[in-house]
């Protein structure tokens, strides 16, 4: 029951991030029964914009987080059963240096050199930055797996690398690929309040880092901007918390009877 | 030894490799006359006056200053390990007490009732999903707020909630961690055996803590970098010199020779705590 | 064990208590000698205080105290002596000044006639961004730079300055930072700092924190203060906070926010404030980039159309209103011209002109409020053309004006001293400021100094030039009651070399 609420919910989220808020008014009007929140600084229905921006948010976050997750799979999977240690040791050197300096600052190179915030941009800073994260704990996760007794025998028959990756290994690796994915999706919401901070944001931008960013700016005038903001994060939270846990508490599926 | 010869030679291919890579990405950022010159860049005489913006040496030649101890000038004509070690010191006693916050919260979970570990779990977890930054508007909300009570302690009011600013998000983290590590342990098979063998739950905890510590020290380097990240947003947020700033600064400048120094600190201390997690499953007896 | 646990914690106990002590002996903590110290906000920390190449506001603010010309000319029009101490013209477009006695530079060489034009002629050198202020001065220009002939010292303690053609001008020109006399012998420092002839001179700078100068004697003016601390403050309700608290002695209003924050929510807005208002040469402008819209396909009557199409379109009145007394309604795109309309758009054969393959452009504006404020009040859709939004981070901003990567920009532009030549170098082929506006080639012909030349010149940029006019600002600095002092250039920029304590 509470997961359909939630992705009804989910579903009425992604619905919002079409919307695009139009300016309705004078900058920081007060509550009317068409705009419960009121007005933000640009004139806008700032309960549109809130909602509009949690889908979108929401909408990056998952795409972002999935691409990810598929990419950094392959990938992991070539180096971990890659029967070439040398390889094993090179993607580990190559995560720890790319991970030696703190996400924050080649956020914030990456984000200059592209010319500030635009969707190109952060998609592109979101992966490389990320990438190393994502394919620490993947590549971690599989070697796990890779000492199991059933993946030994799977490599022993020679099954396809594709069916052993999508219906032994990730159903045995939902769990941590579902924190993962939690944890992507957190930081790719906000993404564009930090880099606002540092004076990269396009502020009129309809998403919820963003609009944290400005909440913070008019916290004593207007707080409701940067509550409600909190609500947001906090609402994408519970909604990918909920199906999360959905998806990793379904049994694992694997009996050395179902390899074949 | 083998372990430690592989973990150094590791850790000075990662610093090196950071440095080299950071080269090769701040090479497309935007040239620093832009912003210092304004309206006037377009004057290409003008620009001659800025000899530390327009600096032309390769990467090699750079590398060789580095390891001469020669980490260049700002754009400002500050030697860089000036104006570093300023930054350090400036930011080290905030590190250290934000070191100590995060210490505690590990400390008081671990010796936390059970019943309060899965909630204290839970909302924890919910919590790391925010923002790091989210701390640091919070601190300087707080400041704006309390300001007009204090004002013959501003100073040290804007240190103490920078310092709050900065822990927090990484306490969350690891709080999130060492309850979710404790509710596991205390279902443990020998934990069950020694309270039945009459151990008091202080015992047992003080028992448990090492394995907290154990099991949450391969997590020191993000923790750090956590800290890194907090430290950016709480000092350029208040306005206040320190590492955070500094590294804010080389950024938005386009400050190619503190960038890489910041870059190298970075690597360094980074592969310092991954040597000492390392260090610390040694001594709990764990091979690589 | 337990002897160890106690020694652990008895080591982390006394780290701890050195690390308290560490701690509050934090860095920005100025000496204090509270009777004449101010604390004024710097709301950027990119220092540099060398005339050569400052270019930014807060930059300035602090050079204005260490740094000083041969005069003084203040908004009202009237001149005060700096290093000169007495002046006067011998005919039209010569002057005579004669220097102040014992005057030295802040590395204590003494300041003579020879120091002055050095530092003159350096400043009208190619290398130097305040060039074009003293092109009046008479000069060859040479393979090796400028020979500066209308400078000259028959004594030690007299410099005559001889103008090409006389200009109502030169002396605003020879006190703004242009005409600041530095040391030329001396290296420039940290910071840009270059020895100068100013009341004060900079005793410390705490990187991204704080500049402190300190009183010295000798400079051009007596220092009416012990101490000038100028503290980074980057964010404005932390900034109205330091104010509401006398923790900082003023605060240029400089977004709607800060004035909300510091007047209408009741922080700062009581007997000891006061506001003070002054006019200043800074607008706000939208730039077409004419190029790129021919580039799209725009025929040049499709640009002329959508240009006053778009100047029709811009509310000025409430764009003015809610700057909240930072600015008023600006119609014309050239600001030294204070009249005229708006040029309705040519209705004969604009009416056949379809712009509707033409693409969505982009306005790109600064990453701040204000901008944001006046960038989202501006049209977002004209003729049909859609008209987006997008903030850039200074240096990228600057970047893609430059290189004519941009559609539209939201720009704010200050002049340096008041001159038309100033908003002439925007429009004029080959002056510097060109890649911010639109080379007319008519411009070169245009004599400032004639009858009906401002008028003239505003029509001619209205036709042809790439600028639609928004807001022309209004100065607002809201001050504690306990200062005094501040001062305001002609061209309506601060001056903070006279700043004092109220008696």
């Amino acid at each position: 029951m509470t997961l359909r609420i939630v992705i009804l919910l989910g579903g009425v989220l992604l619905t919002c991030a079409a919307i695009t808020p139009d300016i309705i008014g004078d900058p920081w009007a007060p509550p009317t029964l068409a705009s419960p929140l009121g007005t933000d600084e640009f004139g806008r229905n700032h309960l549109i914009v809130l909602l509009s921006a949690t889908g979108r948010s929401l909408v990056l976050g998952l795409i972002i987080a999935s691409a990810l997750i598929i990419a950094n799979l392959l990938i992991s999977y070539f180096f971990v059963f890659s029967r070439q240690r040398a390889l094993s040791e090179l993607s580990a050197i190559g995560v720890q240096t790319a991970e030696s300096v703190p996400a924050m600052i080649w956020t914030l190179v990456i984000v200059s050199a592209f010319g500030g915030a635009n969707w190109i941009g952060l998609i592109v800073t979101l992966f490389f930055v990320l990438t190393p994260f994502a394919f620490r704990v993947i590549s971690g996760e599989l070697s796990r797996l890779k000492q199991e007794p059933y993946i030994e025998s799977l490599q022993l028959l020679r099954l396809p690398a594709s069916r052993v990756l999508l219906f032994h290994i990730v159903p045995n690796a939902k769990q941590v690929l579902s924190v993962l994915a939690l944890q992507v999706t957190g930081i790719c919401i906000g993404i564009q309040g930090a880099i606002g901070v540092f004076g990269f944001a396009n502020r009129s931008e309809v998403e919820l880092g963003t609009i944290l960013l400005r909440g913070r700016e008019n916290m004593i005038e207007h707080p409701v901007i940067f509550i409600s903001a909190i609500v947001g994060f906090f609402a994408i939270y519970l909604l990918l918390y909920q199906v999360l846990k959905a998806i990793s508490s379904s049994p694992s599926e694997h009996s050395p009877a179902s390899v074949i | 030894m083998t372990i430690w010869m592989r973990e150094i030679s590791r850790f000075l291919i990662c610093a090196l490799g950071a440095h080299a890579i950071g080269y090769v990405v701040i090479q497309v950022l935007p040239n620093p006359i832009y912003a210092m010159l304004g309206m006037s860049s377009g004057v290409g005489e003008i620009s001659e006056n800025l000899p530390h913006a327009t600096q032309t040496k390769n990467y090699a030649e750079r590398l060789l200053d580095t390891f001469r101890g020669d980490l260049g000038n700002t754009l400002d004509g500050v030697p860089v390990w000036q104006d570093l070690s300023f930054a350090i010191f400036a930011s080290a006693p905030r590190l250290f007490f934000a070191v100590l916050i995060i210490a505690s919260c590990l400390v008081a979970v671990a010796y936390a009732p059970k019943r309060v570990l899965a909630p204290v779990s839970n909302v924890a977890t919910a919590l790391a999903f925010l923002p790091p930054y989210l701390a640091p508007f919070l601190s300087l909300w707080l400041y704006v707020a309390v300001l007009p009570f204090l004002p013959t302690f501003s100073r040290q009011a804007e240190e103490i909630l920078i310092v709050l600013g900065l822990a927090i998000p990484a306490a969350v983290f690891l709080t999130a961690q060492v309850a979710s590590i404790t509710i596991r342990n205390l279902d443990r098979p020998f934990v069950q055996n020694i309270r039945s063998l009459g151990a008091g739950e202080l015992a047992i905890r003080h028992r448990l803590l090492h394995h907290v510590v154990f099991e949450v020290s391969p997590s020191l380097e993000k923790i750090l970098v956590g800290l890194f990240t907090a430290i950016i947003f709480a000092e350029s947020l208040f306005g206040a010199s320190g590492i955070g700033s500094l590294t804010a600064r080389a950024i938005r400048r386009t400050d190619i020779d503190l960038m890489l120094s910041v870059i190298l600190m970075s690597a360094i201390v980074v592969g310092v705590l991954r040597l000492s997690a390392v260090g610390i499953r040694n001594l709990y007896g764990l091979k690589q | 064990m337990r002897l160890k646990t106690y020694a652990a914690f008895a080591a982390v106990a006394a780290l701890g208590l050195a690390g308290v002590f560490v701690f509050t002996q934090a860095p920005n903590a100025p000496a204090e000698n509270e009777r004449s110290t101010v604390t004024l906000p710097l709301r950027t920390f990119a220092l540099n205080v060398d005339p050569a190449t400052m270019a930014d506001i807060d930059s300035r603010k602090v050079a204005t105290t260490i740094h000083s010309g041969l005069v003084a000319v203040r908004a009202d029009g009237s001149v005060h002596p700096r290093a000169a101490q007495t002046w006067s013209e011998l005919e039209p477009g010569k002057w005579q000044f004669n220097l102040k006695p014992g005057l030295t530079f802040t590395n204590g060489r003494m300041v003579d006639a020879n120091a002055v034009i050095e530092s003159l002629c350096a400043s009208m050198q190619p290398n130097h961004i305040q060039s074009w202020s003293l092109k009046s001065i008479a000069h060859n220009v040479t393979d090796d730079g400028v020979e500066c002939t209308g400078l000259s010292a028959p004594d030690s303690q007299t410099v005559i300055v001889s103008e090409s053609a006389p200009t109502p001008w030169l002396l605003d020109a020879l006190s703004a930072p242009g005409g600041w006399i530095v040391d030329t012998t001396s290296q420039v420092g940290a910071y840009g700092e270059r020895p100068g002839i100013g009341p004060y001179q900079i005793e410390r700078v705490v990187p991204d924190g704080s500049v402190q100068l300190v009183a010295r004697d000798g400079g051009a003016i007596e220092a009416r203060l012990n101490q000038i601390v100028f503290d980074f403050v980057p964010d404005e309700q932390q900034l109205s906070a330091l104010f509401a608290a006398a923790e900082i002695d003023f605060v240029e209003l400089d977004s709607p926010r800060l004035v909300r924050l510091i007047t209408e929510n009741g922080a700062g807005i009581d007997d000891d404030v006061k506001i003070i208002k002054s006019d200043i040469d800074r607008v706000h402008v939208v730039a077409f980039n004419l190029s790129h819209l021919t580039e799209l396909g725009m025929t040049p009557e499709q640009i002329r159309r959508f240009l006053s199409t778009y100047a029709g379109a811009v509310d000025r009145d409430a764009i003015a209103d809610r700057s909240l007394g930072l600015a008023e309604p600006m119609l014309t795109p050239y600001p030294p011209f204070f009249g005229g309309d708006v040029a309705a758009p040519n209705s004969t054969s604009a009416e056949t002109l379809s712009f509707e393959e033409l693409p969505a452009l982009t306005l790109i504006t600064e990453t701040d409020d204000y901008s944001d404020a006046i960038a989202a009040q501006l049209p977002g859709e004209v003729l049909g053309v859609k008209i987006e939004r997008s903030s850039l981070d200074k240096g990228l901003y600057i970047q893609s004006i430059f290189e004519g990567k941009y559609d539209v920009a939201l720009m704010k532009v200050e002049a340096t001293h008041k001159t038309p030549l100033f908003w002439n170098a925007f429009f004029t082929p080959g002056d510097p400021y060109s890649s911010f506006g639109w080379p007319i080639s008519e411009m070169t012909s245009v004599d400032v100094l004639a009858d009906g030349a401002i008028e003239m010149t505003a029509s001619l940029v209205q036709q042809k030039g790439n600028w639609i006019g928004v807001l022309r600002d209004v100065n607002s600095i809201a001050t504690s009651d306990r200062i005094s002092g501040l001062a305001f250039t002609a061209s309506g920029q601060l001056s903070l070399e006279e700043i004092s304590l109220s008696k």
